[in-house]
This record gives C-alpha cells, structure tokens and sequence, in this order.
C-alpha cells in the first residue's frame, strides 16, 4: 500500500502499515519534512488536558509517537505535567523511524493523480512517475490547493516556502470526494529574551514554549495576527514595552482544502472510494496528536484492506480516541478537536 | 514603521539576503565586526543546508575552507562539528595539492550552524522572501518583502543561491522551482535587472539518492577515512570517532549503453535544458557524451548522516526521467537492487554577471551592495562561503569607512577565486582547482593560518585567542627550523643503512639535520630517530609536517616568491578610480571596452582580463605613468 504525506500522520500510518505486515510505499514532496509540523511545539497542556489522556491511549495502541517522545533530547515534561516538544528533534526522529522500518520504503515524490483500475490505485507523480498499491492513506497535511497569506500578498504554498498540491486534490474532487475551504493561522515565532531577562508588560501570556533547541525561539502561542511582518514587529515591540523585541517567524495564515464532513466513516475509509483513507489535518484534526492517532488508525486500516492480517486494534466506545473518530465522521464543522477551541488549535 | 534593530531609529548595518554557505559567513562576519546584522532567508529550516554533496573540501575546495577558517570564518568549524569521515587527499603527491574532505552529517550541519547563529551578538534572523532591492542615487538603502514590509540597511549582501528565477527540470517536465519542493525568487531577479544589473542563466544538476538498505556494499570499494583523522579547523577540539564508511563503485559498459540507449530522453541533449552547466561537475548523460572511450567512471557511495538511511550518488548527477535514473543505477555494479529515495533532477537559475562586480565584491554600478555565492555563477559550497566571507567583511568596513579588504591571487585561493570572476567573468558554474592558482606552492593547506590569521585579526574577525593559537604554531615552527639547521646528524652506520634502505646516498660527513631533510626520501622521523632525541618541546606532528614541507621544496618556495616580486610592480600599480578607457590610444576597441566593462584596480588585474595583450598593458602603463608624471609636476 502506500501512504501519501510523511507528517505525523503519514508517518505514523506508514509505520503502522509496515509493521502489521502491509508492504509499504511512503510518498512526500519532501523528505527532509518528515514528522514536521509548524504548529505548537506544546503536545499536552499540563495534567487536565485531555490530549494527555489521547497520549496514554496511543502508547497502548502501538503508536510510534510516545516512544520516540522519550528518545534523548525531543521532548521534555514539567511538573504541571506540561509536554514540549523540540519539532526538529521529533521529525528527525520519525524520519529516522521510517527509514529503518521494515518493509517501509520511503520515497521523495509530489504525487499528482489517483486512478483506480482493476482493483488497484494507480497514483502518479509530478515527475511521471507511476506507483500502484492496493490500498491507499491519503495524509496531506494543509496543502492541499493552499495558499500562504503574508499581509496582503498571497502565494501558492502548503506552508512558507512550500510548495502546494494541486492536482491530487482535484483528481480527488473528480472521483466524487467533497472538499471545503478552512484557514488556519500560524503563530510567530519571538527571539527568546536574553538570559535573566523576560518580555515586559502584564498582558504576556505566560511561559511561552521554547520553539526547539536550535534558533533561540519562542512559540508565539496566542499570538497569531495578519498583517505584514512590519506591522507585527511594532506591534509586539508596543505589546511588550520592549524597543528591541524581535519576531524570528512573523505569524501568516495558510488557507487550504480539508474534506467536507461525512467524507470518511470510523474507520477512517472514504465513503466515496473504498481502500481509500485519510488522516490528519485533511480529515479535520488540529493538532499534533490527533493527526498522528488519527494516522495510526488510518495506516492500520489500510493495511487490513490491502489484504494482511493485520490485528484490529480495538477501540473502546469511551475513549478519546473514539470520540475522536465519531468527531472526525460525524461533525458538521470543521477543524474538530477534542479540545477547547482555542487560537490555532 | 519598518523593520529595524529596535525603534531607537538605529537601522540594520547590514542585511543578508539568503541563509545558505555564502549569507551564514557573510552574517557571522559582519555581526563579529560589530554591525547589526539581519540574516533574512526564505526558511529558517534549511539554513546552512546542504543541498547537493554531503561533503566539504576536496582538491582546491578544502583550500578554501582553511582560508575561511584562517581569516574568522565559521565553515571549516561547522564541518569539524558534523564531520562523519576524514581524508586527506593527494598525501603522495606534492602539499601544493594536499586537501582535506569531510563528509558531515548534513542536519547536524545545518542544526549547528543554527545554534552558531543565534548565539551570535548583533545578529537578528528573519524567515521572509525579498522582493526587491531599494536604491537611491546609485547606493542601496534597503530591502523589500514580499509582503510590502521595507528593511531599511546601510550595506545589503545578495547570496540568493540557485532561487532566482529557478526552474527544475527532469526528462520532459520543466517547472519553476528554486529547489525540488520550494519555489523561486521571481521578483527579485526583476528587481535587480531593473536596477541595471546584468543577469546570466546556468544550470546545476544534482545526483539521487537511494537507501542504504539496498546496496551490495560487498560488490564496492570500502572507504573507512583516514586512519588519524585531521581537522577542518586549527581551532576545533577533541578527535573524530567512529568514521562513518563511503563506498566506491564504478559505472560499466553497461551503464553507459543504458544511458546512450536513453539519452535522446536526456534534457541536455534535447536542449531542453538552457543555461550552460559546469564542465567539471557533469552529469552523467553529458560524462557518457562526451567521453565515448572511458569505459568507466567512479560513483561515489556517500551517507548523508549517522541517522538516516539517505546515501549520495556522487557521480551520477542527471536530470534523465526518473525511470531511466532507475535504470541507470540498477546497472551499476552493487546498486542492482537500489531503491531509490530522491531523484536526481536539474535546475536552472540567474545568475549575475560577475564582472559587474568590484574585488571587494561590491558592485559597481550600486554603492554598498555586495553579491557572493552562487549568485556570482560559482558551485560549490567552499567558493560561496569564501565569497560570503569576504561579501560580509566588505559590508562590515563599509560601515566603518574603511577601505576594503582584498586578498591578491598570490595570498589565498580566496584572492585567485574573486580575481577570476571579477576579471574574466564566467562561462559555465566556476569551481576551484588547484590549477587555478599559479602560485599554489605557496597557497597550501598547511600554511593558511600563518597566510592569512595576521589579517583576520587586524581586520578584527579573527578573536586574540585563536590569533594566539596560530602564533604559537608560527613559533614553534621557528625553533624546530632553527633547531634543525643547527643540530649535526652524524654518519653513524645505522643512519646509513637506513638511507640505503630508502634509496639514499649515505653520509660521509656529519650535516645539518635542515639539509639532510632536504632530500625527499628522508623523513623527520627519520632524523630524530638516528639523533636519540625529540624534537623540541611543542612541535606537534602538523608542525614537523610543515617543517618537512618548508625545507623541502624551500628551492621552489623562493622560485615562486622571486616570481611574485618580480609581479609585482605590475600587480601593484593602481589604477585611479574612475578611470576612463575611452579616450586610449594604442589598444584595440575590444581591449578599451573590456577595461571600461571590468574597471582593474590594477595593472596586474587589468593583465588578466581576456582581450587584454601584455602589448595593452604596455601602452596602459606609460599612460598611467606620463599623467603620473604630468600630475607631479
């Protein structure tokens, strides 16, 4: 089978795919992106976030996630029970993960068609390249046909400096698979403070999460604004009382295609195309986490339809996870999330 | 409201457009120096990246990189940091053509190069795209975004690599791209032609990469690194362990009936591809071409890191369709079950003609811009660093009102490599050699600090504590000289049996130790050997290395010197700024137009440029010196 996207839900689909058995192709416009995400480096609040809980139940599950939080040196927990991650530290790790996996091949392409044809699914590449699999994950991730919105321009990308996807997503639409439009806003990214010192000023959302151990950054969390990177500089330096406050990653917004409720069922398979599944942010999830369970359970799937005897993993009614699901199924709206909505997911 | 250090009204001094080998130098040096410094780069994620080669250095290449390290450069630094394998190449050959390669990990390149960065005083990093240069009166004054925002700076340093109006192709698809996955810069190589710069198109192929998973390394040449590895840097510490291996494998008949059998699919070939590509790093369609009777050629088998599963198939640069790639490497000897990870594919890019471009590389035509790396129509990430380098140092003492630093063909490759592009411009990617540099006798990998650490530290990037390092070097060197011109080695019969051992002709008489190494078969050890004694106190062995070295090619080592003094009241006649060709008589048009175009600061320069006979650097100099002359009067 193969899965298209190595975020953390191609890639933990991937995973889950190889190791039930499911000979596996995983497909991504980039490989040095695999396991990446821009969002919050932030994977569990503190001890009454339920995405603490989802956590416990993906390490039951076999997700690859929770192990490869405890690998040196990628995440690191407080006493409040609070999970941040170091996102570089973490895609390397998923990518080192899936190129060391058996019967996982991991392949740089940007994938541009899906046909089926005699049971199977042909997809093709930008690069003519053509790939067949029985059964197919789909985890795109906020490219689909996205746009970056800087201030008032506006560019073609999945993310800053990304280039989009296009023509899979409208192979897609011409099979009958409904899609529809949300925007997600990024936060910026701050210099971290000199050592001793600390942002003035009351409004400051407290404790900022170290964004990584590599560029001295702060994750704006809450932050998220439009306006050229101009407008936001000033703004933060009056917001802080700061003159030489310094914004590393001016916040932008992507605006981008997910599927359109009712798409998929529980098990994550397209209600249009059968052995089809999908994951991730293009099924509606917001965070990290959710993508990555979502992706597991999406590679699992696959793996069964595609014809291997792969253990069912079974979910129960009262988990988050399967309130995840029936969210991901049912819900009308979109993004869903098993948190509180806040800014940015 | 604009984009600048703080609101006190101070804007940035300089602002480094692009955070690839050239712009990481470029910023590190003006920050050393004391300018506020912007880096901007379209991705914080892949600064430093490594796009191409796991590898620094290499003939003429590593050269560079000890410059680099010599002057206050980072680049010989990171790569100790993320050296996986370490060689020295050319050990039996002359030390004019001895480099060091490093293969590194390319994250742990890039991540470190990060963390150098940020712990950087006066240095500022922004993810943006720059739409445009700003220009007043014939001088920068800022930059633009993409997005309107402006970045008012004294001093701007393109180093946009392969972006400008890039475009990937592969087989029969052609698309804009600045890397596979990224797009191009599209306004900025509009700005800049609209600013009167002159721009140029080259290509740039890159090689695949598959997983290490599916070689049959069995069937390959193992590479380990060298037993006692080295060092990039004199400033590093600790030792390299746990070498990563490369492997090496060659291509035969039927990889090359393969790739004729295909090559009418090759974009090269169709002409499908524009823009001229580097003669000396081919890709395999244009090796098979046009080296009909080689009946093989090296790949080289590299691991882009301890971690990942990604090798490098050097050699193998190709922008073929990806299922010919397939091909072609499934009929390479130990790559018959390869799978392939990243297809090779090539792009084409703008580039700036770097004749428009002063020593100091600023341009001409715009006061305070600078342009180092790719941009100038080089490859390679040693020739961009150095540019970066020395783009970076220029901006900084423009700031500071200093004149600019620039280095002559007879101190560093550094000086070889700027000369040839500012001079002679370039007609295909440049990449240095050894044979470039006519005086490489003097230009070698072991004596670059005792070159060019005085001048890192007069210029103020080279700190006093690593000066002190070199300094110590020189002076124990010194007394391992002195002490070998004055210390006798006698005939003793072991001596003579070893000298007979070695092809030598025995001592009759006691000699200084100094001559006796002269010969090339007699080796330091050797001496000290038959002496009974250590050398003196903290002579390492890079130290009696370089001792050997002087002694024995000292003969040659005068020849070149005599031959550079001999230059040099040529090389140092300046030219006075603004000196106009077009009212000179005696030279023919093609001459006074290629002196008008390249402006020399010299006469040397003004020798070296193509067009230019020794007859019109006659008729130049009496010009000079009769309005010399008439001006003294």
């Amino acid at each position: 089978m193969v899965v298209v996207g190595a975020g953390p839900g191609g890639a933990e689909a991937a995973l889950a795919a190889a190791g039930a058995g499911a000979r596996t192709l995983c497909l991504t416009m980039s490989l040095d992106t695999a396991g990446y995400h821009p969002a919050n480096p932030t994977l569990v609040g503190g001890h009454e976030d339920p995405r603490g809980e989802l956590l416990a139940e993906m390490r039951s599950m076999g997700c690859r996630l929770p192990p490869l939080l405890e690998s040196d040196g990628v995440a690191a927990v407080n006493e409040q029970g609070r999970l941040v991650a170091d996102r570089r530290r973490l895609g390397l790790a998923y990518k080192a993960a899936i190129e060391s996996a058996d019967n996982l091949e991991f392949r740089q392409a940007l994938v541009t068609s899906l046909e089926t044809h005699s049971g199977k699914f042909l997809l093709g590449s930008s690069l003519d390249e053509s790939f067949s699999a029985g059964a197919v994950v789909i985890a795109g991730g906020t490219f689909f046909q996205a746009e970056v919105a800087e201030g008032d321009a506006r560019s073609p990308g999945g993310r800053r400096g990304e280039i989009p996807s296009v023509s899979l997503s409208k192979s897609l639409q011409n099979k009958g698979i409904l899609f529809e439009r949300i925007g997600a806003a990024t936060a910026p990214r701050l210099l971290m403070p000199p050592p001793g010192g600390s942002f003035p000023g009351d409004d400051w959302p407290d404790g900022l999460p170290p964004d990584g151990d590599q560029l001295c950054e702060l994750y704006g969390f809450g932050l998220e604004q439009s306006g050229d990177a101009e407008r936001q500089l000033s703004r933060l330096r009056q917001s802080t009382g700061d003159p030489a406050a310094w914004i590393t990653r001016p916040s932008y917004a992507v605006s981008h295609l997910v599927l359109a409720s009712r798409q998929v069922n529980l098990r994550l398979e397209s209600t249009a195309l059968p052995r089809l599944f999908f994951a991730g942010r293009l099924v509606g999830c917001c965070n990290y986490l959710e993508s990555a369970a979502t992706g597991f359970l999406a590679g699992l799937n696959a793996a069964h339809a595609a014809g291997t005897a792969a253990p069912t993993c079974l979910i129960d009614d009262k988990s988050i996870v399967s309130h995840l699901l029936r969210l991901v199924a049912d819900s009308e709206s979109r993004p869903v999330t098993i948190r509180v909505p806040g800014p940015g997911c | 409201m604009t984009i600048a250090p703080s609101t006190d009204g101070d804007i940035f001094d300089v602002v480094v457009v692009g955070g690839g080998h050239a712009g990481c130098e470029s910023a590190l040096a003006a920050a050393r120096m004391g300018c506020s410094t912007l880096l901007l780069t379209l991705s914080l994620e892949k600064i430093a990246l490594m796009p191409c080669n796991p590898a620094v250095g290499g003939i003429g290449k590593g050269q560079l990189t000890r410059e680099i390290d010599a002057l206050g450069g980072e680049q010989g630094l990171n790569t100790d940091r993320a050296c996986i394998q370490m060689k020295l190449l050319n050990t039996s050959r002359g030390p004019a053509v001895r480099a060091l390669r490093a293969q590194t990990d390319k994250k742990l390149y890039e991540d470190s190069m990060k963390r150098v960065l940020c712990a950087t005083e006066n240095l500022r990093i922004l993810e943006g795209s720059a739409a445009g240069i700003i220009v007043s009166r014939e001088t920068i004054t800022g930059v633009e975004l993409d997005d309107g925002s402006r970045i008012p700076a004294k001093t701007v340093i393109l180093a946009c690599g392969t972006f400008l109006g890039g475009k990937i192709v592969v087989g029969e698809r052609r698309f804009p791209a600045g890397r596979m996955g990224e797009p191009p810069a599209t306004a900025l190589p509009v700005s800049l032609a609209e600013s009167g710069l002159e721009l140029g198109r080259f290509q740039s192929a890159t090689h695949p990469r598959i997983d290490s998973r599916t070689i049959d390394a069995d069937r390959m040449v193992i590479d380990p690194g060298d037993e006692h590895p080295s060092r990039f840097s004199r400033f590093s510490q600790g030792v390299l362990r746990n070498q990563v291996p490369c492997f090496l494998t060659y291509t035969n008949e039927r990889t090359h009936s393969v790739i004729r059998e295909h090559l009418h699919l090759s974009p090269i070939k169709t002409g499908s591809v524009s823009g001229k590509g580097p003669r000396y790093c081919p890709s395999i369609d244009r090796k098979v071409m046009n080296f009909p009777d080689r009946d093989r050629h090296p790949v080289f088998v590299e691991p882009e890191g301890r971690h990942t599963g990604e090798l490098y198939l050097q050699g193998l640069t190709t922008s073929l369709p990806v299922w010919v790639q397939e091909l072609v490497i499934h009929a390479t000897p130990g790559l018959e079950k390869a799978k392939l990870m990243r297809p090779g594919y090539a792009v084409e890019y703008d580039y700036v003609i770097p004749d428009q471009l002063r020593l100091s590389l600023e341009t001409k035509r715009i006061a305070n811009l600078f342009l180092a790396g790719q941009i100038n129509g080089t490859s390679g990430y040693e020739e961009a660093a150095a540019q970066g380098l020395i783009a970076g140092i220029n901006a900084a003492r423009s700031v500071m009102g200093r004149e600019p630093f620039v280095l002559g063909r007879e101190q560093a490759y550094i000086g070889v490599l700027i000369d040839d592009l500012v001079t002679k411009g370039v007609d295909e990617p440049y990449r240095m050699f050894t044979s470039r540099a006519e005086h490489r006798l003097l230009l070698r990998h072991d004596n670059a600090h005792a070159r060019l650490s005085p001048l890192g530290r007069n210029i103020g990037l080279l700190p006093q504590s690593r000066y002190a390092m070199v300094q110590e070097d020189e002076r124990a060197l010194e007394d391992l000289l002195q002490w070998l011109k004055s210390t006798t080695v006698s005939p003793t019969p072991e001596l003579n049996k070893l000298l007979e051992k070695k092809g030598s002709a025995p001592l009759t008489e006691g000699q200084a130790a100094a001559q006796l190494l002269k010969r090339p078969e007699v080796c330091i050890n050797d001496i000290l050997k038959n002496i009974g004694v250590s050398a003196p106190g903290n002579a390492g062995p890079d130290i009696m290395a370089r001792s050997e070295i002087e002694l024995k090619y000292a003969g040659y080592i005068d020849r070149q010197r005599q031959a550079i003094e001999r230059n040099r009241r040529l090389e140092d006649t300046r030219i006075p700024p603004g000196f106009t060709y077009l009212d000179l008589e005696g030279v023919s048009r093609e001459a006074r137009d290629r002196l008008e175009r390249i402006q020399p600061a010299t006469l040397g320069q003004a020798s070296r440029i193509s067009g230019v006979t020794p007859a019109d650097v006659s008729v130049l100099s009496l010009y000079l010196k009769e309005r010399h002359d008439a001006m003294a009067d």
